[in-house]
This record gives C-alpha cells, structure tokens and sequence, in this order.
C-alpha cells in the first residue's frame, strides 16, 4: 500500500509532486514536462491548435489557483488532466460546434473520406494529423474524451475512469466505440496507406 | 460462437495491447492465429495506431512556455481587489437601492404623515441644534423647514443605520480572492 502511494505521487520521471508549490516559476518548472500531453490532448478535443493552446494554458493556470485542493493522493497528471478536460467539456458546450451525444450527418464523413482518398499519395504529417483531428472533432463528445485520454500512454484505464467519474468498463465500452467510428471515418486513407506500403 | 469471439478480439484491440491483462492477451493471440477476417482488423487496427502517433509528435507552438508564465506572473501580481458583499451578493445592492428609495419617499413624504410628531425633550433640544446649524449654513427659512420634526432624525437615524450595516456586512464578508478562471 506505501508503495503504492508512493507511485500516486510520484510526477513524470518519479518527481515528486505534491505539495503544488506557490511560486509560479516552481510551479511552471513541475508542469512543463506535462505541457506537450496536455496540448495534444486540448487539439484532440477541440480540433484547433490555436483553442487547445488557450485551453491548455486556462487549464494550466486553474491547477495554479485551485492548488490547494489537490489531493495527493492521486497522481499529478490524473489531476491535471481531469481540470482540463472539465474546461474542454465546458467550452466545446459553450460552442455547441458539434452535437454532444449524436454523430455528425453522414455527408460531412463522406466529406472526409473524400479528404482521406487524396490522390497525392503519402500525405505530409501535417496533413496526417489534421486529418486524425479532424475526424476525432466528428466523434460525438462521449467517444471523443475517452479516446483522447487513451492517446496518453502515461494515464491507465482506470485512470481515465477516474477522469471521466465513470467505470472501467464503461471506458472500455466507450473506446471500443469510439475507436470504431474513428476507424471507420479513416479508412479510405488507412487503405491507401496500405496499399501503398 | 465465432462471431462473438470476433467480437470480443475486436473490442480487445480497440481498447488497446497494454491495456489486456495476461488471460486477454492469450485469448487474442490464440484467436488471431485462427482467424483471418480479425487479422486484417487488426492490420487495420495498427494503421490507425501509425496515424495515431503522428499527433503525439504534435507540439505546442513557440513561446507557449513564456506566454503561460507571462499570465501566471501577471495574475499573480494582479490580484483582483477585494471582492465584497456588493458584488457576492446581488440583494445587498437590491436591498440598498430598495432602502435609499424608500428612504427618499420618506424625507419627502415625512412632514405630511405626522411620523413621530410627539417630540421627546432631548429631540427638541436636538432638532432646535439642527435648525440653527441648517439655518446658519444654508441660510434657509424656517418655513422650508417645516417637515423638519422628530421624524426626521429617525429618517436620518435609519438611514445612518441601514449604511452602517451594509457597510458592517461588506467588511464582514470581505476577502481578499486570486482572480479566478
């Protein structure tokens, strides 16, 4: 059980993390090293670099204000994550760019699918990412998260159930879907890239 | 039977390799050894995870870094000013707004309801002080003076009262707040 405390408050490279520190410079130092997840997570769920730059940075600066209610007990990045994605859920609400809980209508896929048969061949990385985050912003929200979690190698299912205040299996279920969809959405270029390997 | 080990094989690669424990892993391997459809899933499967990993080379944008201190330096400096009962609360504005109305209705009104007509000794003494005092730096007449009675000085004692309170509260519920987002 200490062991296993131990690791809960372990950061990245087994930093200790806990308490959050009150000056600012100490507190950028600690959560430089979760800045890039993070960032990649905000493009993931809002589908646009320069929001999920602002999301992140909101997100970055309420772990600051709202430090004293971290709770060592459970890892930095759960933490740090679980306010961002709140943000991130609260802002894509806010929007109401896609629908929360349904599927974009058909054509729009077809649209992207239309993207993914470029015929230019090996799309440049760019291209490859805009075109993942571009499907991803299709995915109804309850897919999106989970599945955007997922990416993040550092944070386990149940930790992602704990983000999301779900269970496992339901987080399970949700990739499983999500995945699908998000695979379905892709597969003329992941095809294409076959064919051409 | 098949279809539903299928099934299951699918939902294991989906959900990701590092995620199954030993038996998931097992049944997967046993299942794709056997199975040609689930092989090409999971050919399908990597594709996706290989376009997967292109956005976790993604990076945020020059200056993000210096750009997130900048804001962190600058709230931390620019701690909001305290931020009261008035602004907490809305029915203390209401209320205070509802008070000085009513208040005004009463200081024009007063002279013609009789409020507080009887007037005690040490309010005559009081009110004849305020007369005087009124007259001798206004220059007013005694007959604009007129509604000035007992009622007054209560008028002006609530009034007093109701200021003195809101301004007790806001000092009661005052604390100082880091801006928050």
């Amino acid at each position: 059980v200490g062991e296993l405390a131990k690791q809960k408050q372990q950061g990245v490279n087994g930093a200790q993390v806990t308490p959050i520190p009150e000056d600012p410079e100490e507190f950028l130092a600690l959560v430089q090293p979760w800045e890039g997840p993070l960032y990649r997570h905000c493009c993931r769920l809002l589908g646009n670099q320069d929001d999920a730059r602002d999301l992140c940075q909101e997100g970055l600066l309420r772990a600051y204000n709202q430090r004293h209610r971290y709770n060592p007990q459970y890892k930095f990045s759960t933490w740090l994550f679980t306010l961002t994605t709140r943000l991130g859920l609260t802002e894509i609400r806010k929007r109401q760019v896609t629908p929360l809980w349904g599927a974009k209508p058909a054509d729009e896929i077809a649209n992207l699918s239309d993207s993914a048969r470029n015929p230019r061949g090996r799309m440049q990385q760019k291209e490859t990412q805009q075109l993942l985050l571009d499907a991803l912003s299709r995915l109804p929200v309850k897919y999106r998260v989970p599945v955007s979690l997922f990416y993040e190698k550092e944070l386990s299912l149940a930790e992602i159930a704990e983000i999301l205040e779900i269970t496992e299996n339901l987080v399970k279920m949700r990739l499983y879907r999500g995945r699908e969809k998000l695979m379905h959405m892709l597969d003329p270029y992941i095809r294409n890239q076959e064919v051409e390997l | 039977m098949n279809d539903r080990v299928c099934d299951l094989c699918r939902q294991l690669l989906l959900c990701g390799a590092s995620n199954l424990d030993g038996d998931e892993a097992r049944i997967l391997k046993m299942h794709l050894a056997s199975c040609g459809e689930c092989r090409k899933w999971a050919k399908r499967i990597s594709g996706l995870e290989e376009m997967e990993m292109v956005v976790d080379e993604m990076q945020p944008p020059a200056g993000f870094h210096n750009q997130l201190r900048q804001r962190l330096l600058s709230q931390k400096q620019a701690k909001l000013p305290s931020e009261g009962a008035w602004e907490r609360h809305p029915w203390v504005r209401i209320g205070f707004l509802a008070s000085i109305l009513l208040y005004g209705i009463w200081m024009l009104w007063g002279g013609n309801l009789d409020v507080g007509e009887t007037v005690q000794p040490w309010l005559a003494v009081s009110t004849d002080f305020i007369q005087q005092t009124w007259l001798a730096l206004g220059g007013i007449t005694v007959s604009e003076l007129v509604p000035l009675s007992a009622s007054w000085i209560y008028q002006a004692a609530a009034g007093l009262l109701i200021l003195g309170l809101l301004i007790c509260s806001d000092w009661g519920f005052e604390k100082r707040k880091d801006i928050s987002l």
